[in-house]
């Protein structure tokens, strides 16, 4: 059998806050295989974030990350020291934020934080790999843009820089925390085709987060559906969308906005 | 042209500092220049003539001499307990925010509260008491009264970043702790350590020139603005010159620094998160003294 991808199994992430403590992502497993696409659709304040910063071991602290399995590519997530983690970091798993407009350092020039990603190599090639990759992606005039500061670019094009920078070291996983939410709906279709076409590219995983399941449904090959920090349904995405079971899931759909409808509402927790 | 040196204000600017420039450069080629503290190198209480250009005071020493050496005294030893209260409150308050050394964490904030609940014209008396009123003496307690200010500045802010995206974003590329705090949280944060020492250079000025006028400051003959103008004082209808000139270098200063200070901090978009922050700032810097 070929090995997987990721491999998360009993997944409990919490946050202790004075006596209580907030319960963020609840047993949670997930499988997927190399070059899979798996999304993860659900409400704000469902865990879906949270989720994935916890593959990172990058959940904001005072939080405790507990799991009975967590493997990455034969790597024990769970029992890799800091450095380790620092490592597979922007290296073997890498993450694009929600909005790009935040994730960049506001007084540094791009092609500075571009660069970041490549702590080993020549200046000089390490340049052209990130000029290259900026040109994958579909970036304009990418010279000119490696000087620019981040307030000068628009939020499509800043995505744009975020995903290369993301692929500049050819990821195996790649992490997508709703790239597509802060961007203007036209700007949406176009990095949505933009990750479908660096999927194939690149033959990665991707842990796509959505809670648009249009989008869900151009780019995943399975989904998990999650309600408060539980995943209550997980399949394929044709039988996700065309045959869900748990009533959240179809209220889900019905949410989806269609032209000339109404907007339901969703029922109660 | 106009952008680069930053308009008309400006423009005023840089002609006064060449002006200073052209006097200085007089005063040490026509010979105008005598020992600050040499007595008798004219007349008692002479008013300005050409021989002494401000004059001469009840020793016949020259006050114009004494002015330029005391303004040298005064901004340099404020000068060094800036830079050292700006260096040593940055890296504890980046250290203590960081938690870069767990168990000294505690004693850091302690001694953190304990450099803001004095007020500013306190603690200095405390430390002369305890340092005695030499140069060390000075800049100790100037730097206790000032350090305090770039710690906290320091602790609030590195905390507030940590929980930003752009910092969370600089982990999530494989960046150590230190590599983030070097080349991310550091760069974020020098425009507001640069501008809270600028106006902490000015409360620096009103400490130093408070203690001198009290008679706690530097001995004489040393001369400085404070003890000049408080030597001053009992020669004032006699010879306005003498107290005339320290108060008009003391507050040409404290303004030029001040300004500079507001200017910096609207460039850098940076006076909200200083506001508030600087102490001695009550409006009262210039006036103690007098």
């Amino acid at each position: 059998m070929q090995r997987r991808l990721l491999d998360v199994q009993g997944l409990n992430v919490s946050f202790p806050s004075g006596q209580e403590t907030t319960v963020a992502v609840k047993d949670v497993n997930l499988q997927m295989q190399p070059g899979e696409t798996l999304a993860i659709v659900g409400e704000s304040g469902s865990g879906k974030s949270t989720l994935a910063l916890s593959i990172l071991k990058l959940t904001h602290k005072p939080s405790s990350v507990q799991a009975l399995r967590m493997m990455f590519d034969g790597t024990d997530l769970l029992h890799l020291p800091e450095r380790g983690m620092q490592k597979l970091r922007g290296k073997d798993i890498s993450m694009v934020f929600q909005d790009p407009k935040t994730a960049f350092h506001p007084m540094m020039p791009l092609g500075k934080q571009l660069l970041e990603a490549l702590p080993q190599g020549r200046r000089r090639e390490k340049r052209q790999r990130a000029l290259e990759m900026l040109s994958r992606v579909g970036l304009p005039d990418a010279e000119r843009q490696m000087h620019a500061y981040p307030h000068t670019l628009s939020g499509g094009m800043l995505q744009r820089v975020m995903i290369a920078m993301a692929l500049l070291n050819q990821p195996k996983l790649l992490i997508a925390d709703e790239p597509t939410t802060a961007l203007d709906v036209t700007v949406q279709a176009g990095i949505i085709r933009l990750f479908a076409r660096l999927k194939r590219q690149f033959q990665m995983g991707m842990l796509f987060i959505s809670h648009d399941l249009g989008v869900v449904a151009q780019l995943a090959d399975n989904v998990a559906v999650m309600r408060q920090g539980q995943i209550v349904e997980y399949g394929s995405v044709e039988r996700i969308l065309q045959h869900p079971v748990h009533p959240y899931t179809r209220h889900l759909l019905q949410m989806a906005p269609r032209l000339g409808g109404t907007l339901p509402m969703i029922g109660g927790r | 042209m106009n952008q680069r040196w930053g308009g008309r204000n400006a423009i005023l600017i840089w002609c006064v500092f060449g002006l200073v420039l052209v006097a200085a450069f007089y005063i040490a080629i026509s010979g105008h220049f005598y020992s600050p503290i040499e007595p008798f190198v004219g007349g008692k209480l002479q008013p300005p003539s050409h021989a002494f250009l401000m004059g001469t005071d009840e020793l016949g020493r020259d006050v114009l001499s004494r002015l330029i050496a005391a303004t040298g005294v005064t901004l340099g030893l404020s000068l060094v307990s800036v830079v050292l209260a700006m260096l040593i409150g940055t890296l504890l308050g980046m250290g203590a925010g960081y938690n870069l050394v767990p168990f000294l964490t505690p004693v850091i904030l302690f001694l953190g509260q304990i450099s803001i609940i004095f007020p500013t014209r306190w603690l200095p008396l405390m430390i002369v008491a305890l340092f005695g009123n030499h140069a060390l003496g000075m800049v100790l307690s100037m730097f206790f009264s000032l350090w305090g200010q770039f710690f906290w500045l320091m602790y609030d802010e590195s905390r507030g970043l940590q929980g930003r995206t752009f910092i969370q974003a600089a982990y999530a590329v494989g960046g150590t702790k230190w590599k983030v705090i070097i080349f991310h949280v550091f760069p974020y944060l020098a425009p507001t350590v640069l501008v809270l020492a600028t106006l902490s250079f000015r409360t620096a000025i009103g400490v130093i020139s408070t203690l001198s006028f009290l008679g706690i400051g530097l001995q004489p003959p040393t001369p400085t603005w404070g003890s000049m103008i408080a030597e001053a004082q009992p020669y004032f209808f006699q010879a306005w010159w003498l107290v005339v000139f320290p108060i008009v270098a003391l507050i040409i200063s404290v303004l030029a620094v001040n300004g500079l200070g507001n200017r910096f901090g609207k460039r850098w978009d940076v006076m909200d998160r200083v506001q508030g922050r600087t102490r001695g700032s009550e409006g009262t810097d210039a006036t103690t003294v007098t």
